[in-house]
C-alpha cells in the first residue's frame, strides 16, 4: 500500500467542496524537494477565496497554502547545495522564464506562473512538494513560526520597492490588518522620514506604536476626523499613501491627504469598481500605482525578518491544529480582531 | 547685552613646502544687525568640517590666491541655533525670535542660469557664510531650516553633512536590500552608513584604515569594517557580496588609493559617487572595458549637498548623530580643537557657542 499524508483539499471553489482528507504522499521530481510542513498561515486573500469563489490562477483539485516553514525530508536526484534536515521556507511564485512578460525581464506578470496554493499543491498538508531552486534557509535567529511570514513580508517588500520612498519622504499606511502592519514597520526602514497608520482598531495602532509609528485612529462613520487629523500633524499632506484597506472610499480619502505630485499605491485587492473625483487628482498630479503580488522579493523579506525590520510576533493571533483547518479559517475571516492565524500540521 | 561678539578667523593659510600650519585667531566684532528678510542667529553650536582645516594644511591649488587675497576669512558652516532677532519681513516667512534652526550657508541668488535650472548647488552669484564659529551670524530667511522638537541643537549642527551624505546615498541609487561600500570613515562617511542603514541596504562595508573610525562605523550600522591598506582587504569584500560586488559604492575618504581600489569591487549594474575634495593633479584610471562596458558601473560625481537640507533635517530624529561628535570645545579652545581636527582622529569636532537652551 503506497504511503498518504493528511491534507486540505479543494476539488471545486466553495466549502462545500473542500474536506481534510488522506492523499498521496507527494512524488519528488529530481529538481524537487519535499519539505515537512511545521507551520502554515492562512491567507485571508487567496484561502478565503478558495472558500468562495475560488482564486483566478487556481485549478481544483488543490491544496491551499503558501505561507510556511518545515523541514527537507527528502531532495530528488538533481538537487545539490540542500541537506535533509535543514530549516527551509519556498518562494511560492514559480514563473516560467520563457512567456514574453519573463523574457522582459517582468516575471511578475508571467502568464505561466504556477503557484503553490493555487495551482500547484501548497501547504495545509503533513507534507509538501517544491522545485529547490524556490527553497530558501531559515536564518538562525527566526523561527519556523516567523518564516512563515516571509511570503506576506515579501508582498509588503514589493510594495515598497514599487512606491521607491525617498528619504524624508512622510507615508501614509490606511489599515492595520496584517499586511498595513507588516508595510508600516517596513517603512521605517525604508527611507522615510515618518510613518503615519491610519485605521479603526486601537489595539492594532498600539502594535504599531511600539515600533516608532505614528497613528491615528479613525472613525469608521466620518472620514473628515482623520483627515483633518492628519493635516494637523502634515498641513500640506503626505507625500506617499499606501492603501491596505480595500475600500473604495478610503481610496478618495488617501488622494485627499496627498501633496499635490504625491502617490498613492494600492495595496489591497479592491473588490468593488471605484469612482474616484478625479479633477484634484488630475490638477495635483497625483499618481496611482498598484502591487499585487511578489516576485524576487524572497531574500530582502527574508533580510526583514532576520535584521528585526519587521517584528511578526504580536501578529500571531491563533493556532490551530491542521485537523481544526476549517475553525481556524473561520476566525481569522469572521474575527474583526484576528490578524494571523497559523495552522500546525 | 554689549554690541562685540568673539568670532574665529583663518589668518593665513598653511605653507605645505616649509611644513607651517595657517594661523587662526579669535578677534572680537560687533554683533550684526539683521537686514530685510534676514534673521540673527544666536549660535548654539559650529562644527568643523575637514575643509576647515585644509586651509590650515594649505596647498590649495588653483583655489590658493583666492583664498589668500580673502584673508582674514571668518570660518564655519555647519551651524545649529536659535533666532535671536528678526529683520524687516522675516516674519513674514513664518519665522520668530526664539525658533529653533539650523541652515545652509550658501545664499543662492535665484537669478543665474543654475538657480533656475534647479542646480542651485553651482549658483554663480551665491553669498558664501562661511561665519559660523561665532556667537551671532546675520544669514537670510531663504537659507533657514526649522530643526524638528526632537532634535537638540547639537545633534542639529550635523544637518550640512547630512545633507551631503544623503544627496550621495541618493545618487547611488541606494535601495532596499542594496550591497554598500564606504570608503573613508569621517563624518560624512558615518552619515551615509546611518543612511545606507536606513534605507534598507542588506550590507554595509565600510574601508577605514584607522581602527577606532571602523568601530565607529560598526556602531553606526556597517556590517563589516575593513582595514584598505591590510593585504587582502578587497577580497574580503568580495566574499560578503557572495563573489558579485557591491550595488552602490560611496567614495567619500579623498584618498588616490580608496578611489582606485572603489574600481575593483564593482557590481554589475553598480553606481559609485566620487565626493571628496581630491588631490588637484590626481586622475583616475579607468579600464572602460571592463569597468564601463562589460560591467556596465555608473560612475558619479558630486560637488556639495544640492540644498537637500529640507530631507536632511526630517532625517535627523531618525538617526543617532551624537555619537560622531567626540570632541566639544569652547571658542577659546581654538587651538586644541583644530590641533585635534588635524590629527584625523576624530569623526567630528564641535564648538559649543551658546550652551542648549541658554536665555541672556
Amino acid at each position: 500500500m503506497s504511503r498518504t499524508m493528511k491534507a486540505v483539499v479543494y476539488d471545486a471553489p466553495g466549502r462545500e467542496h473542500a474536506s481534510l482528507r488522506q492523499v498521496p504522499y507527494p512524488v519528488c521530481a529530481a529538481d524537487e524537494a519535499i519539505v515537512k510542513v511545521a507551520v502554515s498561515g492562512i491567507c485571508k486573500g487567496a484561502d478565503g477565496d478558495h472558500d468562495t469563489t475560488g482564486t483566478p490562477q487556481s485549478s481544483y483539485p488543490v491544496t491551499p497554502g503558501h505561507e510556511f516553514g518545515g523541514v527537507i525530508a527528502e531532495l530528488g536526484s538533481a538537487v545539490t547545495g540542500w541537506k535533509v534536515g535543514e530549516r527551509v521556507t519556498a518562494d511560492p511564485a514559480n514563473f516560467c522564464g520563457q512567456c514574453d512578460s519573463c523574457r522582459e525581464g517582468k516575471n511578475a506578470y508571467c502568464t505561466d506562473a504556477h503557484y503553490m496554493g493555487h495551482n500547484l499543491n501548497g501547504s495545509f498538508a503533513e507534507y509538501v512538494r517544491v522545485k529547490a531552486a524556490k527553497l530558501y534557509r531559515v536564518p538562525e535567529n527566526l523561527s519556523f513560526d516567523e518564516i512563515s511570514f516571509a511570503e506576506p513580508v515579501s508582498c509588503c517588500v514589493h510594495c515598497i520597492r514599487r512606491l521607491d520612498v525617498k528619504y524624508g519622504e512622510t507615508v501614509a499606511v490606511l489599515g492595520s490588518g496584517c499586511s498595513g502592519i507588516i508595510l508600516a514597520q517596513l517603512l521605517r526602514h525604508a527611507g522615510a522620514g515618518r510613518v503615519i497608520a491610519i485605521a479603526g482598531t486601537q489595539e492594532k495602532l498600539d502594535i504599531l506604536a511600539r515600533y516608532g509609528v505614528e497613528t491615528i485612529r479613525m472613525d469608521r462613520n466620518d472620514y473628515s476626523f482623520h483627515e483633518s487629523a492628519l493635516r494637523s500633524l502634515c498641513p500640506r499632506g503626505v507625500d506617499a499613501v499606501v492603501e491596505a484597506t480595500g475600500s473604495p472610499a478610503m481610496v478618495s480619502s488617501g488622494f485627499r491627504m496627498l501633496k499635490p505630485g504625491g502617490r498613492l499605491i494600492q495595496y489591497a485587492l479592491l473588490r468593488e469598481p471605484l469612482t474616484l473625483d478625479m479633477m484634484p487628482i488630475w490638477g495635483g498630479e497625483k499618481s496611482y500605482l498598484t502591487s499585487c503580488c511578489e516576485a524576487n522579493d524572497f531574500p530582502m523579506a527574508i533580510q526583514a525578518l532576520a535584521q528585526g525590520w519587521v517584528d511578526v510576533k504580536p501578529l500571531i493571533t491563533s493556532r490551530y491544529p491542521l485537523d481544526r483547518y476549517f475553525e481556524g479559517l473561520d476566525e481569522a475571516l469572521h474575527n474583526h480582531r484576528n490578524l494571523k492565524t497559523l495552522i500546525v500540521p | 547685552m554689549s554690541d562685540r561678539m568673539k568670532a574665529l578667523y583663518t589668518v593665513s593659510l598653511g605653507e605645505p613646502e616649509t611644513h607651517t600650519l595657517g594661523r587662526v585667531e579669535l578677534r572680537e566684532i560687533p554683533i550684526p544687525e539683521p537686514g530685510e528678510n534676514e534673521v540673527r542667529i544666536k549660535v548654539a553650536y559650529a562644527t568643523i568640517c575637514g575643509s576647515d582645516a585644509r586651509f590650515l594644511k594649505g596647498g590649495l591649488g588653483s583655489d590658493d590666491a583666492f583664498i589668500r587675497s580673502g584673508l582674514p576669512r571668518r570660518m564655519g558652516h555647519e551651524i545649529s541655533g536659535v533666532i535671536d532677532k528678526v529683520g524687516p519681513g522675516a516674519e513674514s516667512f513664518g519665522w520668530k525670535r526664539g525658533d529653533r534652526v539650523t541652515g545652509n550657508f550658501m545664499h543662492f541668488c535665484n537669478a543665474c542660469h543654475y538657480c533656475r535650472s534647479g542646480n542651485e548647488a553651482f549658483c554663480t552669484h551665491a553669498v558664501m557664510h562661511m561665519d559660523a564659529m561665532s556667537e551671532y551670524v546675520v544669514w537670510n530667511v531663504s537659507q533657514l531650516y526649522r530643526l524638528p522638537d526632537a532634535v537638540s541643537l547639537m545633534d542639529g549642527v550635523l544637518t550640512e553633512p547630512l545633507s551631503v551624505s544623503l544627496h550621495a546615498v541618493e545618487m547611488a541609487q541606494v535601495k532596499f536590500g542594496s550591497r554598500v561600500a564606504v570608503f573613508g570613515g569621517g563624518g560624512i562617511g558615518m552619515l551615509a552608513i546611518a543612511l545606507a542603514n536606513h534605507k534598507g541596504a542588506s550590507h554595509i562595508t565600510l574601508f577605514e584604515p584607522v581602527e577606532a573610525k571602523r568601530e565607529l562605523g560598526l556602531q553606526f550600522g556597517a556590517d563589516a569594517a575593513l582595514d584598505p591598506t591590510a593585504p587582502g582587504a578587497v577580497e574580503e569584500a568580495m566574499k560578503y557580496t557572495d563573489g558579485l560586488g557591491y550595488d552602490a559604492i560611496l567614495e567619500c575618504s579623498g584618498a588616490a588609493s580608496a578611489a582606485k581600489m572603489a574600481l575593483n569591487i564593482l557590481g554589475i549594474d553598480s553606481h559609485a559617487v566620487f565626493f571628496a575634495m581630491y588631490p588637484e593633479k590626481f586622475e583616475l584610471g579607468v579600464n572602460l572595458f571592463e569597468t564601463m562596458y562589460r560591467r556596465q558601473a555608473h560612475l558619479h560625481g558630486m560637488f556639495n549637498s544640492s540644498d537637500l537640507f529640507y530631507k536632511a533635517v526630517r532625517m535627523l530624529p531618525l538617526i543617532n548623530v551624537r555619537p560622531l561628535i567626540q570632541k566639544v570645545y569652547a571658542m577659546e579652545e581654538y587651538e586644541k580643537a583644530f590641533e585635534d581636527q588635524l590629527s584625523g582622529r576624530f569623526a567630528k569636532i564641535a564648538f559649543r557657542i551658546h550652551p542648549e537652551g541658554l536665555e541672556e
